[in-house]
């Protein structure tokens, strides 16, 4: 639906704002509640728990498409229970195993028949099991559309509604934004590029269809079939990138911070048992960040080692402190690390004042060597170099994570939508570069690519019809 | 004794393409219409080309057909050249087209208006709207014409064209008038600004007409019509006609450069007309400043009629002065000693900006008023003639207490047209495009009865021949399907095979001799509906989704301005608009799910209340 807005802000080409009257996509309506929808329930990130939750009168059959209950069979339960089973995913998956709370009626919070599968956290799986859920009948849910439909049930009142929908513009967008720039980080640019090749496309299509009287030849069937591959191949290549990078989105983000030479890349390397962070002597050699995995137990996170903060002049360069920035305010958690072998400098003092408890953990590095800290709060005292200290350090960590704020609002990740979309995109392409080999009639070459645009027009900006007018009349006299 | 007072159901000021057909549709749904136009002798006239159809706007005639309009009939009449236009291009760009004989044309409409029954056409000035206090509001209950008469009717219907304030420009010299010859009609402009209508201005512009004499046809290259010429109307059996050819010339850049050099010359250029023209329809002077490199724009020789020599130049609109454009003629192959009979001119007029309308094409300002046509901001006689006859049914359905016939966009180009009218507004002449239809496949010139006629029979639009006529044919079409389905071929279902792109409805035949000799449209229309049968499935589920937003109604009375969270923008356009269901609202340009997210909760609250 061209309603759908939201696109990056300095990206969106100028025709967004057209007067012209738009013609309108088919793509999918939002709030229609005779659908089936699906959308991850639990907090985004390594939650032990990850929830995701369905509701629609197709949910029994999506369910039976691809929910193996341990005990009775779903369409003999009558009332609201719990039932264990495992979710068939796409092959080459494994079933996962997990707990199916099913509402067979209308006792639901949507009063529509509803589940939530309860299993573990892992993103990539709660990602498998969306998609394996969408593939039988049901679809990725929109922003505040549980919500609408509880409201609808009369389960909210007006005044609850209003507080969560008046809010979710504002949202959606700075959730896309956000996902765009830690997932798509460089691919805005070619999406939009693409979007662009496929308007010039439909357009040219377009005025060989409505302008067969001008002496014009729009396009070659040659060059569409070319310009339908090399399309077709760059927003394949997209949602490949978008996959790769979309596996690792959810992770819990812990980031070391510190003054240099604090011994932050050394604990890095100690955390991580891999000697891959270069460590030396001389402050600040960390210029840039790094990251790396690790797991404890059946939890996994993100470790992020940043450059030290640091005046200028010191010989940091801007930039790593700008990333360092950056990789800080985007982590879950802080390790603020200070040296144990001297006073807090007035930087230190500072943050230490302000200290934030449900973001950071304090730690004191260097342990092993003669103490003159001045820390008056209790931390986590750790040495890199006698492993001192590590496990209470993960066993802190493990705590924090623990910790954080389960539950959520029910909308799945924006870039679960924006990979979903792309994948849609490619595929219409693909459909439409056939049609074209076959010779089946441009105007059905056109309806694929419109759709391509409007699965596109969801990650980058909207399509309007007049976008394509617009091109038409500007590049060629149409007169009779 | 008092004024003379006449008394009727519905009353049509102007009787051109839109005029016409909504006095029609009224007349036909058994109200008492008055149809009252300036001119006796103008009563269906084509004011620019005389031609009807053409891509999309020869849908737009199907439908209108269907729907029992008289256009179809009109053109099948009095064509004198027909194309199927697209024939290379899948079925639903089929898009037929003709030339008409122009008088012909005007007279054919003119007898069918006089024809019909409860219908009376008269020769009035209107000169004001009467109208009285209704609620908040006004209605209309009236006009008053010139000679101290007065026509009262609880139904009026504007359509008024290009005539409100018109402005003819020429070069520099400028006349009061809506068509060359004719003049204004002002007091109306008047009435509606009385009533708080806004009002904006086009321009718009039309070519010379040449001595068809003075042409020498041996330096332009011939355009035949189709051997086996198309009708427009379902009514229609066969066309037994004599077509004339059109012929194609090329301007060159020796008559660019003196366009060129004459530029400050023309209206467009100077100043001396700054409202917005139709990018689609661009005067030559436009086409040779934007497209410079272009060294050659194809002309159209289009003959006017049978029995007269006038030709219409088509793709050389223009308001130069009178000496520019005889000078340009001279220079261009074929027309070297070609006479002018009419000089081209541009003409502004006022319009009506269409988002004060009801989708019943009925204004929200006053009850009881409808506009239709040129008056809304389109183009084209189809256009005009579409949105005619949907106010007249509707103007005809308020008086018997019905609710008002509004199409989808999924059902008709109409639908579209009119969707895209009262919901968007306009910013230029608007006028139809296939590509302005996202339900395409859907909407074909083949299917319009299919899609129609059943609509038009339930609100009384059409009478029991076109019924039967349907109701045969469908039963075909449903035949010829099951013979498609139950026999096989190479391994598969004949419909099956007659996916396949390369597969002609020549080798079904072949296998299956009774499919020879079918009804053209009943073969159309089973040949389309299968080819596409893939892409009708998947656009009918998305139609479907719609519906169920378009039955989600917003009563008229709904306050956006009272739903607080509700961005600034989104009220403001909500308020204008004032759409009429969740569906049309998601259609406005700049409103989000979001914002129909909070419409919606406030609509269910409401429902509670």
């Amino acid at each position: 639906m061209h309603g759908m807005t939201y696109g990056i802000a300095e990206e969106r080409p100028p025709e967004f704002n057209s007067k012209h009257a738009p013609a309108h996509s088919t793509a999918i309506p939002m709030y229609d509640v005779d659908d089936t929808i699906a959308g991850v329930a639990s907090a985004p990130g390594g939650a032990i728990r990850g929830v995701i939750r369905l509701s629609g009168p197709g949910v029994i059959d999506t369910l039976a498409a691809c929910f193996e209950p341990a005990a009775e069979p779903l369409d003999q339960v009558a009332r609201p229970r719990v039932v264990p089973g495992r979710l068939q995913l796409a092959s080459p998956l494994p079933t996962l195993p997990g707990d199916l709370f099913f509402w067979p009626d209308l006792r639901s919070y949507t009063r529509q028949p509803s589940a939530e599968f309860h299993t573990v956290g892992s993103p990539p799986l709660l990602e498998a099991a969306l998609a394996t859920f969408c593939r039988w009948g049901a679809r990725l849910a929109q922003p505040g559309e549980f919500t609408m439909r509880a409201f609808l049930a009369g389960r909210l009142d007006l005044a609850q509604a209003e507080a969560v929908l008046g809010v979710i513009d504002a949202e959606s967008n700075q959730q896309l934004q956000v996902a765009l720039s830690q997932l798509a980080g460089g691919l805005s640019r070619p999406l939009s590029r693409l979007r662009t090749t496929l308007l010039e496309l439909l357009a040219h299509l377009e005025a060989g269809l409505d302008f067969v009287e001008e002496d014009i030849e729009f396009i070659a069937a040659e060059e569409l079939v070319a310009e339908l591959r090399s399309a077709r191949a760059s927003v394949q290549d997209l949602a490949d990138q978008l996959i790769d990078r979309g596996q690792h989105e959810g992770d819990t983000r812990v980031a070391l911070i510190g003054w240099p030479n604090v011994g932050k890349s050394s604990l890095f390397n100690a955390l991580l048992d891999s000697p891959s962070a270069i460590v030396s002597e001389v402050a600040g050699t960390t210029r840039d960040y790094l990251s790396a995995r690790f797991r404890l137990d059946e939890l996994e996170f993100v470790l992020v080692d940043t450059a030290g903060v640091e005046a200028a002049q010191q010989g940091i360069t801007a930039c790593a402190q700008q990333m360092s920035a950056s990789q800080a305010d985007q982590a879950n958690l802080h390790l603020f690390c200070l040296d144990a072998t001297r006073p807090m400098n007035d930087w230190e003092r500072a943050r230490v004042a302000a200290l934030n408890d449900d973001h950071t953990i304090v730690v004191l590095t260097k342990c092993d060597q003669p103490r003159r800290t001045d820390l008056p709060s209790p931390a986590v005292e750790t040495s890199s170099h006698g492993q001192l200290g590590l496990d209470a350090l993960k066993q802190a960590i493990r705590r924090h994570h623990t910790r954080r704020p389960q539950g959520g609002t029910a909308v799945p990740t924006t870039a679960a939508r924006c990979r979903a979309s792309l994948q849609a995109a490619a595929t219409a392409l693909a459909t439409a570069l056939e049609v074209a080999d076959a010779g089946a009639g441009e105007e059905l070459v056109a309806a694929e690519i419109r759709q391509a645009l409007d699965e596109l027009g969801t990650v980058v900006g909207t399509v309007y019809t007049d976008d394509i007018l617009d091109r038409i009349f500007s590049r060629f006299c149409i007169g009779k | 004794m008092g004024h003379p007072e006449y008394k009727y159901d519905v009353l049509v000021i102007g009787a051109g393409h839109a005029g016409t057909e909504a006095a029609l549709a009224a007349a036909r749904m058994g109200a008492q219409v008055g149809l009252l136009t300036t001119n006796l002798d103008t009563v269906g006239q084509m004011s620019c080309n005389p031609a009807i159809g053409g891509v999309a706007k020869g849908q737009i005639v199907r439908e209108i057909d269907a729907l029992g309009g008289a256009m179809g009939q009109a053109i099948d009449a009095t064509g004198i050249q027909f194309r199927l236009l697209n024939r290379r291009k899948g079925p639903a760009m089929h898009s037929p087209r003709a030339q008409a004989d122009k008088k012909a044309y005007q007279q054919a409409i003119k007898q069918i208006v006089e024809d019909q029954e409860n219908l009376a056409l008269r020769q009035e000035m209107v000169e004001d709207l009467l109208t009285e206090p209704h609620g908040d509001g006004q209605r209309v209950v009236g006009v008053r014409v010139r000679g101290e008469a007065t026509y009262r009717a609880a139904a009026v219907i504007l359509t008024t064209g290009t005539f409100l304030q018109a402005l003819m420009h020429t070069g520099e010299a400028k006349t009061p008038g809506g068509r060359a010859g004719e003049g204004t009609t002002a007091g109306i402009s008047g009435a509606l600004q009385r009533l708080g209508f806004r009002l904006e201005r086009f321009k718009t512009g039309t070519p010379p007409r040449l001595n068809g004499r003075t042409i020498d046809y041996g330096a332009t290259d011939r355009q035949p019509g189709d051997d086996q010429p198309q009708a427009f109307s379902f009514l229609t059996d066969s066309l037994q006609v004599e077509q004339l050819p059109c012929w194609i010339t090329y301007t060159n850049p020796a008559a660019h450069d003196l366009i060129r050099a004459n530029l400050q010359r023309a209206p467009m250029y100077s100043g001396q007309i700054q409202s917005n023209g139709p990018r689609y329809c661009p005067s030559i002077e436009d086409k040779v400043v934007r497209f410079a490199d272009k060294d050659q724009h194809q002309l159209f020789l289009e003959p006017e009629g049978r029995h007269t020599h006038e030709v219409y130049v088509n793709g050389i609109s223009t308001s130069l002065p009178r000496d520019v454009q005889d000078a340009v003629f001279r220079l261009i192959p074929g027309l070297e000693k070609a006479q002018i009979m009419r000089y081209g001119y541009a003409v502004e007029y006022d319009f009506c900006p269409p988002d004060q309308l009801w989708p019943s094409l009925e204004t929200k300002t006053v009850a009881g008023l409808y506009f239709a046509g040129q008056i809304n901001g389109t183009t084209g006689y189809e256009e005009a003639g579409a949105q005619g006859l949907i106010a007249g049914a509707n103007a005809a359905l308020k008086q018997q207490g019905q609710e008002p016939l509004v199409l989808g966009r999924e059902q008709a180009y109409i639908g579209v047209l009119i969707d895209d009218l009262v919901t968007c507004g306009v910013d230029e002449p608007y006028r139809m495009f296939t590509s302005r239809a996202e339900y395409r496949l859907l909407l074909r010139q083949d299917n319009a009865d299919r899609r129609l006629t059943p609509r038009a029979r339930q609100v009384g639009l059409v009478g029991e021949a076109r019924w039967q006529r349907l109701q045969t044919k469908a039963a075909e079409v449903e035949r010829i399907q099951g013979l498609l389905e139950s026999h096989r071929i190479e391994g598969v279902t004949l419909a099956k095979y007659l996916r396949r792109p390369e597969v002609e409805w020549e080798a079904l035949v072949e296998r299956l001799p009774e499919l020879d000799n079918l009804d053209d449209e009943v073969r159309w229309q089973v040949e389309h509906d299968t080819r596409y049968a893939g892409y009708i499935n998947r656009q009918q589920q998305q139609v479907d989704r719609q519906q169920r937003l378009s039955e989600k109604r917003i009563p008229l009375d709904f306050d956006f301005q009272r739903i607080s969270q509700l961005r600034t923008e989104a009220r403001e356009k909500l308020s204008r608009v004032q759409p009429i269901s969740i569906a049309q609202a998601s259609r406005i340009s700049g409103i989000t799910p979001a914002d129909m997210a909070l419409v919606l909760a406030h609509l269910e609250q409401r429902g509670r209340q």
